[in-house]
């Protein structure tokens, strides 16, 4: 070993210091005699006492100093509080979770790969920035991580509101530098018709685009079904989106998960597809559209279907024209079979010139003169037990007869002819009357355009009730309810003899309605109502239970329209940043390193553990 | 009781000129003269200067020396003095305890209370007052009672020179019988260093004052215990105990020196309360000197 000053080893007779003090310290003990040691035994006792609050201070002072120390060689710094939150940042990341992002991205979907590139960014993101994650379609779900991610396929884009919420979370808190970065395909069915109104300047908005590969896509964007009726074919109408179908497509219905039916499509936008439902009640359902385009989810749309039983109704004519448009039964036979294409009207009618009930549920008597004996029984039986009957009177009406049946019951009311006739218009009705229902919206037609002949004078019994009147106050229409079963008395014929009535636009409506409510016609629960898929009760699209029974995914987001970066940010009414908030990041830590150096209080520290030293030299060596 | 102080008793050296002589006599008459050539003081004062013209009348007193004038005018005899009168007794009390030899200065407690007294002795003596000594030892039984004959100084210092240092004795049965001894009125001069039985030595003190001697407390001490020296490893050994304490003198320096300070304060205090005159002398103080300032301040209050 060698020494490139070895003139400095003359330092090592700095050894012999320690050794003079050991050596001086090991003095010999001189006795002294004294004539009294108390006071020295009185001084040591106090000494002893002072000795052990001098040592207390020492231990404290030395103890200090060793914390000082190690905390000087961590080379502390003070953060500058109000630079802290300048620095920091609050970013709020907002994922698209939309159905469009369901489409396939290569190998993987949209959605996975947003996922993949959502979790890249917020690794990157340093500990400092207070960051909201958030899941976003038609509304928004705060997330604690990226892996709590999940697709809703069948809910629509919302940029506004997804907005307006990281907006809200962002002013609200007490970062200055606040970030919003928003993961999307930037579909264009998603943004707001205007600008977005009172939007923070200081907010910077950073869009990563995750856009698709494919650029066409199929859907099914409404199906229309026909009443069902069991045993009665039934059809389904779909409406397919205005977009090129992919060849080889079809479309199959399917009922209680099993395919029903099927249809090859190739450019079509209307398919129809018939099925008959075998057996009354509700039946499940979809419709598929199988083809290989990129987006799934609004390939098939759900329904809920009530197939119900066809209605029979015997029409007996009891005045027999001259030829068959002059029969009594001839308009009424045409209104009740006349045939919707969406919506059947699933009544069977029979008509017979005398009355014979077979099975049926009305039984309509149209200027029926008189029924024997064993009719009017048969009519009483059919109705007390729930059968429902309707009088047309007309000119071969007889009024004997017909007190007769009101006497019996079976007519409900007292029927007397009037000598001087005159045409009258339904003046009052019972609005709330089944029946007269559909009226009440102008738009279905005013009641009051259609004309009576007064040729009869109803006087109900007072078990009947008057549900339309003319316009002097007489009774037009009068019901009255016999055990199970209704009866319905009109006081003019529904032919063209005295009033012309089937001319009468409103005909066809006014006795169908008045026949359905004899029938207990169901079609207002042919069908579910739907709901539209939502994030945050139903994302994907099914039948549920009984409550929300049938929910379809959100037919704009089928479109799949894209819009440009900086045409995203115009449409928002946003500038499109400068940097990225990766990029910002990056600044602020180069600049929060150099004010961190600048802060080192190691200097302090030193200075404070050199007083602490100098102290506990001075206490020691005084209280010595 | 072991004495590790070998203290002859005749042993009495001084740094003083008079002082480094064995005879007593000599030494006596030495620190005297010396002290009152020190004075420049043409006639001689001595311990008999009370009033001096007249006193209370005792038993005893000649009749011819009573005023009767005054005894006309106050209904009280009082009795002429003079200046040379000399029929003051002069009682000298010497602590006679171990504690007394301690010896770290010039010469022992003890030694340096035995000039002392003989100084005084002979200052009496010279101004025809009487004088007696009586040693606080065990038993009250080496005393010379105070007399105004040839030989007393000298029979003072052999009773000095014979004696001894002796285990302390209990002064509360003392008491009694240095009460019985000292029935005349006259000075009563106790050299000690307080340091055994204090309060009893200063309750018998108080009760020569209440029987109307005039009572002056010398006590003498070792430089050491004034004060320790600033540092060093000593063993301090008690002589009256034997106890020992280890310590560093440097560190122990401050609370001792005020522990003392404040126990002979309260000495000081009480005494100055009962009216007895009180010295504090260390054994490195010239007597001389001691003896200038306390007849100086004697003729002062007088």
């Amino acid at each position: 070993m060698n020494f490139i000053n070895p003139i400095f080893l003359a330092g090592l007779l700095a050894v012999a210091i320690p050794i003079i003090i050991h050596l001086i310290k090991n003095k010999k003990i001189q006795q002294v005699w004294l004539g009294t040691v108390r006071f020295l035994q009185e001084a040591q006792r106090q000494q002893k006492r002072n000795r052990k609050i001098h040592e207390l201070l020492l231990l404290t002072l030395r103890c200090l100093a060793l914390a000082l120390l190690a905390i000087l060689f961590c080379r502390p710094f003070f953060d500058d509080q109000s630079s802290l939150t300048k620095s920091n940042s609050a970013t709020v990341v907002l994922m698209d979770v939309s159905g469009s992002m369901s489409g396939v991205y290569g190998d993987i979907t949209m959605f996975d790969q947003m996922q993949k590139k959502a979790q890249q960014m917020i690794d990157e993101l340093s500990e400092k920035t207070n960051l909201t994650l958030a899941a976003f379609a038609d509304d928004i779900q705060e997330i604690k991580s990226v892996d709590e991610l999940k697709i809703a396929p069948g809910c629509c884009t919302d940029y506004a509101q997804a907005l307006g919420w990281a907006k809200t979370r962002l002013l609200a808190s007490e970062y200055r530098n606040l970030n919003i970065i928003l993961f999307t395909d930037m579909q264009t069915s998603g943004l707001p018709a205007d600008a977005l109104e009172d939007w923070s300047g200081i907010i910077n908005l950073d869009i990563v685009p995750v856009l698709p590969a494919a650029k066409t896509n199929s859907s099914i964007q409404q199906i229309q079904v026909s009443d069902a009726f069991a045993g009665k074919p039934t059809s389904f109408f779909v409406d397919l989106a205005d977009e090129e179908v992919a060849p080889n497509s079809t479309i199959k219905l399917m009922i209680n998960d099993k395919e029903v039916a099927s249809k090859s499509i190739s450019d079509e936008k209307q398919v129809e597809i018939k099925w008959t439902p075998q057996e009354t009640g509700w039946h499940n359902g979809r419709v598929e559209l199988d083809s290989n385009d990129a987006w799934k989810f609004d390939n098939s749309l759900y329904f809920r279907l009530y197939s119900q039983a066809p209605k029979k109704i015997l029409l007996v004519n009891g005045n027999k024209g001259k030829s068959r448009f002059t029969d009594a039964t001839y308009f009424i036979q045409k209104a009740l079979n006349v045939k919707d294409n969406k919506k059947k009207s699933g009544i069977l009618t029979k008509v017979q010139s005398t009355l014979k009930i077979d099975k049926e549920d009305l039984v309509i008597l149209c200027d029926v003169k008189s029924l024997s004996r064993a009719e009017t029984k048969q009519l009483e039986e059919f109705i007390k037990n729930g059968g429902n009957a309707l009088f047309f009177l007309g000119s071969n009406t007889n009024t004997t007869n017909m007190n007769a049946l009101y006497n019996q019951g079976l007519f409900p009311a007292k029927v007397s002819l009037l000598n001087d006739r005159s045409m009258l218009p339904i003046l009052t009705w019972d609005h709330n009357h089944e029946a007269f229902r559909l009226f009440n919206e102008r738009s279905s037609g005013d009641i009051s355009s259609i004309v009576f002949s007064e040729a009869f004078q109803l006087k109900p019994d007072e078990k009947a009730k008057v549900i339309a009147r003319l316009s002097n106050n007489n009774p037009a229409i009068v019901e009255k309810t016999l055990g199970k079963g209704k009866i319905i008395a009109v006081a003019n014929p529904v032919d063209r003899s005295w009033t012309d009535l089937p001319v009468n636009r409103l005909f066809l409506p006014f006795v169908r309605e008045i026949i359905f409510y004899l029938t207990g016609d169901q079609q207002s629960r042919a069908q579910e109502a739907q709901e539209v898929c939502s994030i945050l009760s139903h994302p994907s699209p099914g039948i549920y239970g009984d409550t929300i029974p049938v929910v379809n995914y959100a037919n704009k987001e089928s479109l799949m329209e894209y819009t440009g970066l900086e045409a995203f940010y115009a449409t928002l009414g946003m500038k499109k940043p400068e940097q990225t908030v990766i990029e910002k990041k990056q600044v602020e830590e180069q600049t929060s390193k150099k004010s961190q150096q600048d802060s080192e209080q190691h200097h302090w520290i030193a200075a404070i553990l050199l007083l602490l030293l100098i102290a506990e030299s001075f206490i020691s060596y005084r209280f010595k | 009781m072991v004495n590790p102080v070998k203290e002859p008793n005749v042993d009495l050296h001084d740094p003083d000129l008079f002082m480094a002589l064995d005879d007593l006599e000599v030494v006596a008459q030495g620190v005297v003269e010396g002290a009152l050539s020190g004075l420049h003081r043409s006639k001689y004062v001595g311990f008999s200067n009370e009033f001096d013209s007249h006193r209370d009348y005792q038993l005893g007193d000649d009749l011819k020396h009573v005023n009767w004038n005054l005894w006309s005018k106050t209904d009280k005899l009082f009795v002429k003095q003079y200046e040379s009168d000399t029929n003051l007794s002069l009682y000298l009390f010497i602590d006679q305890s171990s504690s007394m030899l301690a010896n770290n200065g010039k010469g022992s407690k003890w030694s340096y209370a035995a000039r002392a007294l003989a100084a005084l002795a002979y200052l009496s003596l010279q101004n025809r007052d009487a004088a007696g000594v009586y040693l606080l030892e065990k038993k009250l039984i080496n005393f010379i009672p105070p007399a105004v004959k040839t030989g007393q100084l000298a029979d003072i210092a052999a009773l000095l020179h014979r004696s001894e240092v002796s285990e302390k004795f209990n002064i509360t049965t003392a008491i009694s019988e240095l009460t019985l001894l000292c029935r005349r009125k006259g000075i009563v001069v106790l050299f000690s260093d307080f340091f055994d039985q204090e309060e009893e030595l200063l309750q018998c003190m108080e009760n020569f004052r209440h029987a109307g001697h005039e009572v002056i407390v010398f006590q003498i001490l070792d430089p050491w215990e004034v004060s320790l020296p600033d540092g060093g490893e000593f063993e301090f050994m008690d002589l009256e105990t034997g106890g020992k304490v280890k310590a560093n003198a440097g560190e122990l320096k401050k609370s001792y020196d005020r522990i003392f300070q404040e126990w002979q304060t309260k000495l000081k205090k009480k005494c100055t309360m009962l009216g007895i005159d009180w010295i504090s002398i260390t054994t490195n103080q010239p007597l001389k000197e001691i003896i200038i300032e306390y007849l100086l301040k004697r003729i002062n209050q007088y």
